[in-house]
């Protein structure tokens, strides 16, 4: 095999972004997460899509299996969660009490034992295509989710949000899109405005918090209004989760067509600062 | 014994952060507590927690003389009692620790000496790194700096080491990190290694055995955990059992040093 830069390993490994396979060949994860605060647990529920075949044979003969590396940011819990052997899906449960705030999950492959591997549909750079592999070796990996997920301990409001760039949008702009089974409540706009929202941010916070996360949270929660109350309980466990006790300290649950949503937001956004009446008096 | 500690709000600890910039000297002399009587517009504290036993003590301890971090750990562990992760992962507490019941322990372990070099920089720019890192900063860069946390951090990487040992004897691993700080300093900076209690007993289990002429220098430590993290970047380490473990510490162990 030539030496290529944009290799990262001496064999074949399914991952975006790379060409160690041929171009339609894909590995995805799908990540649902899950808070029982009666039992104290995270849930995650995670299912693998793998598309090369050489991969997916080596999970069902059980010489590969379907993992996750859980990495918490803020206490350093990390646990690697593994399928059943031979299982395409991952269910796990974590206790509450290791983590905090934010959480990272690396989805991957990995080889269970050693074995040799025989690759097919890899890029004709590589020059065979039998590999030893070693146990915890990866066949394949995808791109890490992050969240946030609130327990109980103070979590800021604004790690409820999450900012991304989309040239397509006029200055200023903001567009929300509030995914029920995304912990985060996204707000796009175009490469300039976010330059600008992070810096107001960064040295003007109560500022910011007036200007761009509170528009977004009155939407938010009126989103949820407009739920039927029950479908509203199954989707809100994404964002909703990490708003769920501090709506319920300040009382605002549940919400109604009759709450004052600015006033609930503002609530929300002062109460992890300490911030009194941001723009009360000048609504 | 049973008291009160303090714990910083976010207000009160940014004010930390602007004092040990303009005025890194006060930590020094530990006159941080008279110095924000002076900032009478902020909010200085969020809560307190309670401590299960005498933390002075610590403070006397070290005054008399030089003492050894696993007693200190002790003394702290036993003080503050059980910590959740999430409380003993917040700078707040830490902090709160440092400058106020402990401001004497943190200004005489850690004593600023100033080496004119271009990456210290002038005096005061150096003097406020090493209050910012001893005294203020919590992360995985200056946790084995921070004067209490590293103490914790101690006594619960011994307590997680002996959990995973084959023969767990906590004040055993205790005093063998104590006298192998290249050792558990280089753990405390690498997360991937601290969140595998397996590979760390085995890494204290061989050297245990080898003495601590391995990893005796602090760059041959260094090398030796940034051979494991970057195995563990391409392999999973965590499905190693215990034999497969100790070949991959003494494949990756160097040389004895000089």
């Amino acid at each position: 095999m030539r030496y290529s830069s944009k290799r990262n390993y001496l064999y074949p490994v399914l991952r975006p972004y790379s060409n160690d396979y041929v171009d339609d060949i894909e590995f995805k994860t799908k990540m649902v997460p899950d808070v029982d605060y009666q039992n104290n647990i995270l849930i995650l529920s995670l299912e693998y899509e793998i598309s090369a075949s050489s991969v997916k044979r080596c999970v069902q003969s059980k010489d590969a299996v379907c993992a996750a590396m859980l990495y918490c940011r803020t206490t350093n819990f990390r646990t690697l969660l593994k399928a059943e052997p031979g299982d395409s899906s991952l269910k796990s449960e974590v206790p509450l009490d290791r983590i905090c705030n934010q959480i990272e999950v690396h989805p991957f492959v990995i080889a269970d034992h050693d074995f040799e591997y025989c690759a097919e549909d890899i890029h004709e750079e590589y020059s065979v295509n039998e590999y030893r592999l070693s146990k915890g070796q990866p066949l394949a990996t995808d791109q890490m989710w992050a969240f946030s997920i609130d327990i109980g301990d103070p979590v800021p409001t604004k790690s409820i949000f999450r900012f991304g760039k989309d040239p397509q949008l006029c200055p200023g702009q903001l567009k929300l899109d509030l995914n029920p089974s995304n912990i985060y409540i996204d707000i796009n706009a175009n490469p300039e405005t976010i330059h600008m929202i992070k810096s107001w941010r960064d040295h003007y916070l109560k500022m910011a918090m007036v200007s761009f996360y509170i528009g977004p949270l009155i939407e938010a929660l009126r989103a949820l209004i407009d739920e039927d109350e029950e479908i509203l309980n199954e989707q809100a466990r994404g964002w909703m989760s990490t708003m769920r006790s501090k709506l319920s300290e300040l009382g605002r649950l549940p919400l109604t067509s009759d709450t004052d949503l600015f006033e609930v937001a503002q609530e929300l956004l002062e109460n992890p600062y300490g911030y009194v009446n941001i723009c009360k008096e000048n609504r | 014994m049973r008291s009160e500690l303090k714990i910083l709000s976010e207000e009160g600890y940014k004010h930390l952060l602007d004092l040990a910039g303009t005025k890194p000297e006060i930590f020094l002399r530990g006159e941080v507590e008279s110095e924000l009587a002076k900032a009478d517009n902020i909010a200085l504290w969020s809560s307190e927690r309670p401590l299960f036993g005498p933390i002075d003590e610590l403070n006397d301890i070290v005054e008399s003389g030089p003492g050894m971090d696993y007693q200190h750990s002790k003394i702290l562990c036993v003080a503050l009692g059980e910590l959740k992760p999430a409380e003993y992962s917040d700078p707040l507490l830490w902090a709160s620790l440092n400058c106020f019941p402990l401001s004497r322990y943190t200004a005489v372990r850690w004593k600023f000496t100033y080496r004119r070099s271009k990456k210290r920089g002038n005096r005061k720019v150096s003097m406020s790194n090493f209050v910012l890192s001893h005294w203020l900063k919590y992360d995985s860069d200056s946790r084995r700096a921070n004067a209490s946390a590293r103490l914790f951090w101690l006594n619960e990487l011994a307590g997680r080491i002996a959990s995973a040992s084959q023969s767990p004897d906590i004040d055993r691993v205790l005093k063998l990190l104590s006298g192998n700080v290249n050792v558990y300093h280089q753990m405390l900076s690498r997360p991937y290694i601290m969140a595998n209690p397996m590979l760390m007993a085995k890494v204290c289990e061989i050297i245990g055995k080898a003495g601590n002429e391995h990893l005796k220098q602090t760059k041959s430590a260094s090398d030796f955990f940034s051979e494991i993290n970057t195995r563990g970047g391409a392999q999973a380490l965590d499905l190693m059992n215990d034999d497969e473990l100790g070949s991959l510490v003494n494949e990756l162990l160097p040389p004895k040093d000089r």
